[in-house]
């Protein structure tokens, strides 16, 4: 509900989580307390996630088709990768912070930015699409700790980050063929929007298994990580919109 | 530069073991790298050219390259269905369905879409490449899972490999014994093992559910694979069945059932979007009714093995027509089923946006035509262009513009519009879905498994030198840095140490 500017209780949360994401920034650069920069955090993501939480459920946004809630939704997440995951140093802190400042600092300047035409709802392709966002969080994670840890704990980044990646997106196709299934009686029909869902897990896979060959702490698999959250991040926000554009959807 | 001497032979081979050697190397802090190489066999050439041709098949298919030569040839092909317009699975070239298709496509991507269709990127997933690329898929598949399941059929070497050497002071028999303690702290154990030319070769590599797991991964793309399979052969969809209010249609196929939609419940959000669109249809066979289900948006029914979708729902509207006395007047299509009602329900679709009916007792046509949004008259949402036209001589009596419940009036005749919806079913047999959904949980069983065990194999050569034995192990370059392989390096060198 708005008040009389027009500042709904969502927006009010996603400005005081963004705030108190700035206000980590500054706690993880300045002091050595963690305690304080993680509390400030996870307050940060609780008032990000209730506010994301109350747009979804009120409204027919979803990350996949409001690019400045996707890009909240995978900064929140890559903030709590951060919080549960660690281990942390003070560009940690910092970038992770950043992560959710600049998540909810999007969606606060432009919240209804919404690509036009029918997207797919339902309670499995909404599942489907929490645990894409999760992956990819999961891979900014792991492109913030590669920055982050440059010199050592490098192989263990990558690993992690692109094991639970490619876990996660597979749990996200699983979800999105039950959805299918449900929705249309095809748990897959190599219908435009599935296919670049499906694109981004080969990608995943590929830097994977390209890491693995050459060495989870080499350079090589450092680059394939930052091209596959490249690569997911973009699908996310672009791909529904691309599929539109092209006139791709609808002919299933 | 240094020469390694080492042959190595046994570590594949599935009908009989190859010889591999060992070449140049390059040290490496303690590591050295080496090319793993065959070389001829004692059993003469014939055989020779064989192993040779063995290992380098098995190490191909068990190799990260073909991996992601894969990996990438299905990211190709499915960054095609991603930019370019694809025929619908079960659509034929040719057919009535693919021509109207491919009138849908030209309209906007004009004459590249024939240049798309030339070079048959209009059906890629029904394209005999592609039908070679998932065959592939599954050999590989196969392969891999006889590889990780049957603990003989070992990988050979990789070509580009990493050796660490040590002594053991110790005779071969409790050098081996150190040696197998050592790799079961690190979950390996020895599948294959021989002796040669005063030499001891071993491969090593998870034992138990460890190895098994990953296994689920290629069992679960096989499983998946082969309900692909199934559905093409056995499994059947029938035609988009569109039903207004009241409206019967056969379901087609050799089901000889009939759907009428019997009612609409809706819910909609404040944005103008519908919670809730459920659909209750009667299957109908001959004049009985068998069964009413209740369909919905996510929400299928099932009938005697046959499955039925709600598809979606689009526009329809409801048509009567009265007297000014309030004697109502009798109406029929102009095409279609042309029977003589007192109400019509019309349906509008993608195919369709105008309708005709005419009243013959007050010699009137009414024409509709539904536009999903028309600006140019005011209205962001959904049109009802109305026209009533005398029927002898085709001129326009009256017309209206309705975006809500109306009427239009011509003389004493008065004709009630009130909008309604339509559903969108389709009819299925799914003999495959359970084997996809076994291949799914599989998938995701193997791929934890693999998270939680990677792979980990090594090679072994053990040679016993007066009152030692040097032992030198061979791993992956990828693996030459892993904590595992440096832990069992540590672990034996403090033995030899010891």
């Amino acid at each position: 509900m708005a008040n009389l500017w027009g500042i709904t209780d969502s927006d009010l949360r996603v400005a005081i989580g963004a705030i108190l994401a700035l206000g980590a920034m500054l706690a993880g650069w300045w002091t050595h307390r963690e305690t304080l920069w993680r509390l400030m955090l996870a307050t940060a993501c609780a008032f990000g996630l209730v506010a994301l939480i109350n747009v979804g459920m009120y409204s027919n946004h979803r990350p996949f088709n409001t690019p400045t809630m996707a890009l909240a939704a995978v900064g929140i997440a890559t903030g709590l990768w951060g919080l549960v995951h660690g281990p942390l140093n003070r560009l940690a802190k910092v970038l992770l912070a950043l992560a959710v400042a600049l998540g909810l600092g999007a969606f606060l300047l432009s919240p209804i930015v919404t690509w036009p035409g029918a997207h797919r709802r339902g309670l499995f392709f909404g599942l489907a699409e929490i645990a894409y966002i999760l992956a990819s969080a999961a891979l900014w994670h792991g492109v913030i700790s590669s920055v982050a840890f440059r010199h050592n704990r490098l192989g263990a980044t990558t690993r992690s980050a692109s094991g639970a990646a490619l876990l996660l997106l597979t749990v996200s196709l699983l979800l999105y063929g039950i959805g299918a299934q449900w929705a249309w009686g095809a748990y897959w029909s190599w219908e435009p929007f599935a296919c670049w869902w499906l694109a981004t897990w080969l990608a995943v896979a590929i830097a994977a298994s390209g890491s693995q060959h050459l060495g989870w702490a080499s350079r090589c698999a450092v680059f394939a990580l930052w091209l596959a959250a490249g690569f997911a991040l973009l699908v996310l926000l672009g791909s529904l919109s691309l599929v539109q554009w092209l006139g791709l959807n609808g002919q299933y | 530069m240094a020469q390694k001497a080492g042959q190595l032979r046994l570590l594949t081979g599935l009908l009989c073991p190859p010889i591999i050697g060992l070449g140049d190397a390059d040290e490496d802090g303690g590591r050295t790298d080496i090319r793993v190489t065959t070389v001829r066999s004692q059993w003469g050439a014939l055989v020779s050219t064989f192993e040779r041709v063995e290992v380098a098949a098995w190490r191909a298919i068990t190799s990260s390259h073909v991996s992601i030569a894969l990996l990438a040839a299905l990211l190709i092909v499915t960054l095609l269905g991603g930019l370019l317009p694809q025929t619908a699975p079960g659509v034929q070239p040719g057919s009535p369905r693919y021509q109207e298709w491919r009138g849908q496509v030209r309209s906007p991507w004009g004459t590249v879409a024939d240049a798309l269709e030339a070079l048959g990127l209009l059906g890629v997933f029904q394209s005999r490449p592609f039908y070679l690329l998932m065959a592939i898929v599954a050999v590989v598949a196969v392969l891999r899972l006889a590889s990780l399941w049957i603990p003989p059929w070992v990988p050979a070497p990789p070509r580009r490999a990493s050796t660490r050497d040590f002594t053991l002071s110790r005779d071969k028999a409790g050098a081996w014994e150190e040696i197998t303690l050592a790799l079961r702290g690190m979950g390996l154990g020895v599948v294959r093992q021989i002796s040669h030319g005063g030499a001891e070769y071993a491969a090593a590599r998870r034992v138990g559910v460890a190895r098994s797991m990953s296994g689920l991964f290629y069992l679960g793309v096989l499983a998946l694979l082969l309900a692909s399979a199934i559905e093409w052969r056995f499994g059947w969809a029938g035609p988009r069945l569109e039903l207004a209010l009241g409206e019967t249609r056969p379901l087609g196929g050799e089901t000889g059932l009939a759907a009428r939609l019997e009612q609409i419940d809706l819910l909609p959000l404040a944005d103008g979007t519908l919670q809730r669109f459920d659909s209750h249809v009667s299957l109908i066979r001959g004049a009985t009714v068998e069964k009413t289900v209740t369909l919905g948006l996510d929400r299928r029914a099932a009938y005697h093995g046959l499955s039925l979708y709600q598809l979606g729902f689009g526009p329809a509207v409801r048509v009567s027509a009265q007297k000014a006395s309030g004697q109502p007047l009798r109406m029929q299509r102009t095409v279609g089923d042309t029977s003589v009602q007192r109400i019509l329900r019309l349906r509008f679709s993608g195919r369709q946006q105008e309708q005709l009916v005419t009243i013959p007792e007050a010699d009137l046509v009414v024409r509709l035509v539904y536009y999903p949004a028309l600006p140019i008259r005011g209205f962001s949402t959904r049109a009802l262009h109305i026209q009533l036209l005398r029927g002898s001589t085709g001129q326009v009596q009256a017309e209206q513009f309705l975006a809500e419940n109306g009427q239009v009036m011509s003389d004493d005749v008065r004709v009630d519009i009130a909008f309604e919806y339509s559903v969108t079913l389709r009819p299925e047999r799914e003999p495959g879905l359970p084997l996809a959904a076994f291949g799914g949980a599989l998938i995701m069983l193997g791929l934890v498994g693999y998270l939680i065990w990677p792979t980990r194999e090594a090679w072994l050569i053990v040679r016993q030198e007066n009152q030692s034995c040097t032992c030198q192990i061979i791993v992956s370059r990828g693996n030459a840095g892993a904590s595992w392989f440096i832990a069992l390096v540590s672990n034996l060198s403090g033995g030899a140490n010891g």
